[in-house]
């Protein structure tokens, strides 16, 4: 006997039913399924009327679909519907009796249907393969993400016409670019004063150096040149520049209309800075501007922005002094009787009075006022601090101790109170750093086509060029091409068919270089190389495979470099050592270290959080957030990837993910963050102060995730908590009904609180069920806005609530308590829902029941090791789905009848 | 010269009943053909995601005395040139599936579609044009499921089989060269020549591989071997290009090369799309073309329009609420107008004794009536120009309450030649009223 496989996500469920559960099923099906199916009528010939008498589910095709039905909520049609909950109930109550295999007994490796190479696999293969990242692949469209969450699902990715005909192009793109590498040299210079410039009132400056050029001081200043490029190929780009202040400037290179290059210089003096960049021939529209700074950016198009300073209360004095009263520090002076003593205490205490007066002035202009206004009321500070100095000075020495002494005792007395104003005098040191300037230009040169300086393997680019331009090494190098290409030894007489397209061209007489670009195109657009071949079954009637040396070493490389195996894998799979454990962890660890694995920290992060798309298609609501950059989401995007890089490449616990206490900042992530003494545009590993970690420390304050699960106008608790149930905990919530609505953009703003709004639907039972698990989780990260700043109050000016309350009773308040509650009561869900991902990801395919297993033996044997990051890699690698591969698709498990 | 009449198939279809197989008939099909001087008929397909408020959109009155409603006031001076067809139900769920299904007429299941409407007709009669169709979009591919389905599904309503997708083209220099660059001129040739003495031999390698895998392998390599053969046929025509059957009675104004890039205003990117169509329909580069005027599941945000605050997907679950529905049927009208422009571009170009626009048929609507509840009945579609002389305009056609979606498709279909018994196997028969 065989039962099908439910082909649904990989959920973990319970074995332990109570006694009541079958009566709670049979009266499901008396209240909502025997009206139609039962003694009056039998839709589907399918009745339950008397199902109690032989209740025997297990292998039964009709309880699959009833699953399938309810899940799909298709079932009952008619009123009444059941209650979420209990939709819930019995779809798990029924999985569990249905499907009782023991998968630990029947492994089972499951199928990774036949894998398309994704679009950046594709580029870094050919990266690989050719020696040169040209990225011929940038014309393919992108991949979309399947069922397991990743763009690498095998199941997802399609081949159509036109995407064949575009594998057709990369192919001879990256021919071309290869043959072109012997080509004459272009060369060309030209002085910034001689281009054209878009701003007619624009003159030539003379820099201090004496050189001439112009200052790109508008961003939409543009230098402009047409270039003529006759040869395919990488062409070096030379550019003399400065910045006008002492902060970064970069230029921006635009080919076409395409951003192509950033030109990153730093301070006044001027320094020659590089690129190479991919043309194609043609006549191309070069146009030069500057990167403008992140603070000055003006927005086009955007509506009235509001005036970023609010103005003060009409009755800031009163304010002030009323403040100043409450918020001063103060000596004690009970018990002084000197009356000396007690005279200068008094002036001493006024003085600091007088003193706070500035600090409250400093208070209600806010971190993010007039630098003026900071920079006045800090001066009131230093200036009215002198007397304070002398007072203290006089009043120490009545007190016949040390100045030292005086002031630890008014310390102890104020710790808040000068805290506080610690916090106040910060705010100009926001400030401090350099603004980044305007990018000058003194001079641009390119030549070409060249070696490319980044990612290039020459002496692998120039044996491919030299193959494809002369007969001379063609034959030796095509062999090893093709094995390369295919990832695996190529049979003779089967290189021989790909060779005879080469000696075909030559007879009807084409030159070599046509001949070889024919047949080099040929392996690029063949099968062999478009997907990955894992299955070479011994007979068409094998089910089960164990994978060969070579297609491990390409499921290993995919996985950790998504690129071909290089030659240390191949070798180790020509020696048949890739089944040893210890070689294997070997590789993981060299693979990691390798930088070839920037690739997989570039995707599998951002495909799992669900932030890649932050700044290109996802973009905040202009008008509202006008300091929200492309700049800004790639720096918060990096600062999510590099952690991944650092924990995995310096093995540290995965739970450092959420608790890390150091994280990359580049300075404009730093000012958004309100974080001090980050300067420059690169992103630095940065220490975070304890209130910092507090905030910061871990992917739950980070921009990137609290952007992406905001909506353009406004923060989504519901989204946030669906995340963090999600992405993190792997305890996807569902589908929300069709006719649940969507709060609107101005939410919170309607005279009652975003809450309380939301409240609302909680009010419905079938809402509630899941949003009294997911609003509380989201209400946890209301101290971030919508762009993941930090902030103290919410719409109209009213104290943000980051309270939440989960049905079990537990409670947190703000970001700090809800990481503390996941950390220490849902680790073992955060882990092997990583395990999940990562596995998933690893074999590019949704995890199913059979593979429950193998995530229970991963979160074991990580347990171990203090859940170091590299040894999940490794237990993945070494798991039973990485090496295995089941060759039916549709699967079919025997089960035992009983006698 | 006169104009030739084709025999109405409303005529034959009239109580033979949609069951029967139909002869073809000679006269039918020369109708399709654009021979003997008359201009052959184009078909476009113009997709809005997200549905409408039903309130502003539903028109008053029927038959050929019918008031405009507001979300549609921007078709008045096209009024005789359209159809508004009310009354047909969709089939599927969510977004993803009521996309899939607007060309097929039928649900999505286990990722297997049907035919696009778009794809049938291609199939028939694209060997008659440089392209046998072209698919154009403005929203890249989105990521993630809705519903338990691909999001990505959503990217497009053109299927050329049960499981292929074709993702439309969003760049509008990408679109402008494969229509009337890539295809023609020395460089071309070359190009093709190498291609095509690769063929055979990719081909047989995936044959060779396809024997040893399993059924869903088989189906990978199959994409990968109809893709190629694609491939070839389309080189095939670049080596040996077909006569060409009609030449356009006004000279094309040519179009230049659009800048690489997308553009950033929604309303250029999505008329330089409109240009393009209407130039590949003049120079009959192509006579078969889908309209994406955003993805499926689209969240463009339209703050850009005065009086809109948020995204389109997000105001369509407005739950009755005054600001969001008035919110949602100003991006509506905004999408109405755009396809006025096509309308009137197509109109304006004159041809033989017409223009394009009485040569075309241009269908618009969406896979969803109300984006809150997605809403699969009572779709909100407008059917303009007359397919050379087929179909009738100007009328409100309320079809029968639960009138299949597919019976449109089926029309659009026989209107331009393809018989079939039913559309997908869903259809129950055709828009009588349409057929003149």
């Amino acid at each position: 006997m065989f039962v099908r496989i439910l082909t649904i996500g990989l959920v973990f469920i319970g074995t332990a039913f109570s006694a009541g559960a079958d009566d709670k099923l049979f009266s499901f099906l008396k209240e909502h399924c025997v009206q139609c199916h039962g003694p009056e009528k039998q839709k589907g010939d399918i009745r339950f009327d008397g199902v109690e008498k032989d209740f025997d589910p297990a292998h039964d095709e009709v309880w699959l679909s009833v699953i399938e039905q309810l899940e799909s909520r298709e079932m009952p049609p008619k009123e009444p519907s059941p209650t979420e909950a209990q939709y819930v109930e019995i779809i798990e109550l029924l999985t569990g009796k249905v499907n009782p295999i023991d998968w630990r007994a029947n492994p089972h490796a499951g199928h990774v249907t036949l894998p398309r190479l994704t679009k950046i696999e594709y580029n870094n293969t050919i990266r690989d393969l050719l020696g040169i990242d040209m990225q011929p692949g940038r014309i393919l469209s992108l991949d979309g993400e399947g069922k397991s969450g990743f763009t690498n699902d095998r199941d997802n990715l399609f081949l159509t016409p036109s995407e064949m005909e575009k594998y057709f192009s990369a192919a001879e793109l990256a021919v071309d670019a290869l043959q072109s590498l012997d080509a004459k040299k272009a060369e060309r210079k030209l002085e910034a004063e001689e281009m054209l410039i878009t701003e007619s009132g624009a003159v030539v400056r003379k820099f201090p150096d004496g050189s001439k050029g112009y200052s790109l001081s508008v961003g939409q200043m543009t230098l402009y040149e047409s270039l003529e490029i006759m040869e395919h190929g990488f062409y070096r780009f030379h550019i003399r520049g400065a910045s006008n202040n002492d902060g970064d400037a970069a230029g921006l290179l635009r080919v076409n209309d395409q951003l192509r290059a950033e030109f990153a210089v730093r301070g006044k003096g001027f320094s020659v800075v590089e690129q190479d960049i991919y043309l194609v021939p043609g006549i191309h529209q070069v146009a030069i501007n500057t990167k403008v700074p992140p603070k000055k950016r003006l927005v086009k198009g955007a509506k009235k922005v509001e005036p970023k300073y609010a103005p003060l209360p009409d009755d800031a004095p009163d304010l002030v002094t009323k403040r100043s009263e409450l918020n001063r520090p103060f000596f004690p002076t009970e018990g002084v009787e000197d009356e000396a003593l007690l005279a200068i205490l008094k002036r001493y205490n006024a003085n600091q009075n007088n003193v706070q007066r500035a600090y409250e002035w400093l208070r209600l202009h806010g971190p993010e006022g007039k630098t003026r206004e900071i920079s006045r009321f800090k001066k009131y500070v230093r200036d009215r601090t002198v007397p304070a100095e002398r007072y203290a000075n006089q009043a120490a020495e009545l007190m016949g101790i040390k100045r030292v002494e005086f002031d630890k005792r008014f310390e102890k007395h104020n710790v808040e109170r000068l805290a506080n104003r610690r916090i106040l005098y910060a705010y100009r040191e926001v400030e401090a750093d350099p603004d980044p300037g305007f990018f000058l230009v003194d001079w641009m040169e390119f030549s070409g086509p060249v070696m490319p300086k980044e990612n290039v393997r020459p002496e692998l680019a120039k044996a491919a060029t030299a193959a494809l331009n002369s007969p001379d090494s063609w034959d030796s190098w095509f062999s090893g091409f093709i094995d390369r290409a295919f990832r695996e030894p190529v049979l003779d007489e089967f290189k021989k068919k790909y060779r005879a397209v080469y000696e075909k061209g030559v007879a009807e007489g084409l030159s070599h270089p046509d001949a070889a670009k024919r047949t080099v195109s040929a392996v690029l657009v063949s099968p062999r190389f478009l997907f990955r071949s894992e299955e070479l079954p011994q007979s068409p009637d094998e089910e089960l495979m164990a994978l060969g040396h070579f297609q491990l070493a390409s499921r290993l490389s995919y996985f950790l470099w998504q690129t071909c195996p290089d030659a240390k894998l191949n070798e180790l799979a020509a020696k048949g050592q890739l089944s040893d454990p210890d070689v294997i962890r070997g590789e993981v660890s060299r693979m990691l270290a390798d930088p070839k694995a920037k690739s997989f920290f570039e995707t599998f992060p951002g495909q799992w959080l669900g932030f890649e798309a932050l700044g290109e298609s996802v973009l905040p609501d202009r008008t509202l957030f006008p300091g929200f950059t492309v700049d800004l989401a790639e720096a918060m995007k990096t600062e999510t990837r590099l952690l991944f890089q650092r924990v995995f490449q310096e093995d540290l616990e995965l739970l450092d993910l959420l608790t890390t206490d150091k994280t990359y900042l580049n300075q404009i992530l730093a000012r958004h963050y309100g974080i001090k003494g980050v300067t420059g545009l690169t992103m630095e590993l940065v220490a975070l102060s304890k209130e910092d970690q507090l905030r910061r420390g871990g992917i739950l304050g980070m921009g990137s995730v609290l952007t992406a699960t905001s909506t353009p106008v406004r923060t989504s608790p519901v989204l946030r908590g669906v995340w963090i149930l999600e992405r993190l905990l792997g305890d996807a919530p569902g589908e929300p009904p069709a006719d649940a609505g969507e709060l609107p953009g101005n939410a919170g703003n309607r005279g009652k609180t975003f809450r309380e709004e939301l409240a609302i639907h909680r009010d419905r039972e079938d809402c509630a069920f899941c949003h009294d698990k997911i609003d509380p989780l989201g209400y946890g990260l209301e101290q971030f806005d919508a762009i993941g700043q930090w902030r103290a109050t919410g719409a109209k000016g009213k104290a943000i609530d980051s309270t939440g309350t989960l049905p079990d009773g537990t409670s947190f308040n703000g970001v700090a308590e809800l990481r503390e509650f996941l950390v220490s009561t849902r680790r073992d869900e955060f882990v092997e829902n990583l395990s999940v991902k990562l596995l998933s990801f690893a074999l590019g395919r949704e995890l199913q029941r059979y593979d429950e297993p193998a995530i229970q033996d991963i979160g074991a044997a990580i347990g171990k090791e203090n859940f170091r990051a590299r040894a999940l890699v490794e237990e993945i690698v070494l798991s039973y789905p990485f090496r295995h591969q089941h060759l039916a698709a549709e699967v079919e498990i025997p089960v035992a009848t009983d006698p | 010269m006169s104009r030739f009449r084709p025999i109405s198939r409303r005529t034959l279809l009239r109580g033979i009943g949609a069951s029967l197989a139909l002869p073809s008939l000679d006269m039918m099909s020369a109708s399709a053909a654009g021979s003997a001087g008359i201009a052959p008929k184009r078909i476009c397909c113009v997709f809005q995601p997200n549905g409408v408020f039903p309130g502003a959109w539903d028109v008053t009155g029927a038959g050929s005395d019918f008031a405009l409603s507001p979300i549609l006031s921007p078709l008045s001076g096209l009024k005789s040139d359209i159809n508004v067809i009310s009354g047909l139900d969709n089939l599927g769920i969510g977004h993803v599936q009521l996309t899939g299904s607007f060309l097929t007429g039928i649900q999505i299941k286990a990722k297997r579609n049907g035919v696009s409407l778009d794809q049938q007709i291609a199939r028939i009669n694209g060997g008659k044009t440089p392209l046998p169709s072209i698919e154009l979009g403005t929203e890249p591919p989105r990521q993630g499921l809705a519903s338990g389905e691909p999001i990505a599904y959503a990217n497009t309503v053109s299927w050329s089989s049960e499981t292929t997708r074709i993702s439309p083209e969003i760049n509008p220099q990408v679109a402008f060269d494969r229509l009337f660059r890539n295809h023609s001129g020395p460089e071309a040739l070359r190009t093709a020549e190498n291609r095509r003495s690769v063929l055979d031999l990719v081909l047989d390698d995936a044959k060779a591989l396809r024997r040893r895998a399993g059924k869903m392998d088989q189906e990978k390599l199959d994409e990968y071997l109809e893709s190629v053969r694609a491939v070839e046929k389309r080189l095939e025509r670049t080596i040996n290009p077909p006569e060409p059957e009609w030449t356009p009675t006004t000279e094309p104004e040519m179009m230049n090369r659009p800048a690489a890039g997308l553009p950033r205003n929604k309303s250029e990117h999505l008329k330089i799309m409109m240009d393009l169509m209407v130039l590949a329909f003049w120079t009959d580069t192509t006579r078969v073309g889908t309209l994406m005027t955003a993805h499926g599941f689209s969240r463009q945000n339209f703050s850009f329009l005065d009086g809109v605050s948020s995204d389109h997907h997000g105001m369509s679950h407005h739950k009755n609420k005054a600001e969001l529905v008035s919110e949602y049927t100003r991006v509506s009208t905004w999408y109405i107008e755009q396809f006025a422009y096509l309308l009137e571009r197509m109109k304006s170009i004159p041809e033989g004794d017409g223009n394009i626009l009485e040569n075309s048929v241009v269908m618009y609507g969406s896979g969803m009536k109300d984006g809150n509840g997605h809403v699969k009945n009572n779709l909100p579609i407008v059917v303009a120009g007359q397919g050379g002389g087929v179909f009738r305009t100007g009328q409100h056609i309320a079809c029968k309450k639960g009138t299949p979606h597919s019976n449109l498709l089926h029309s659009l279909a026989l209107g331009m030649g393809v018989e079939q018994e039913t559309f997908n196997g869903v259809s129950t028969g055709v828009v009588d009223e349409l057929f003149v």
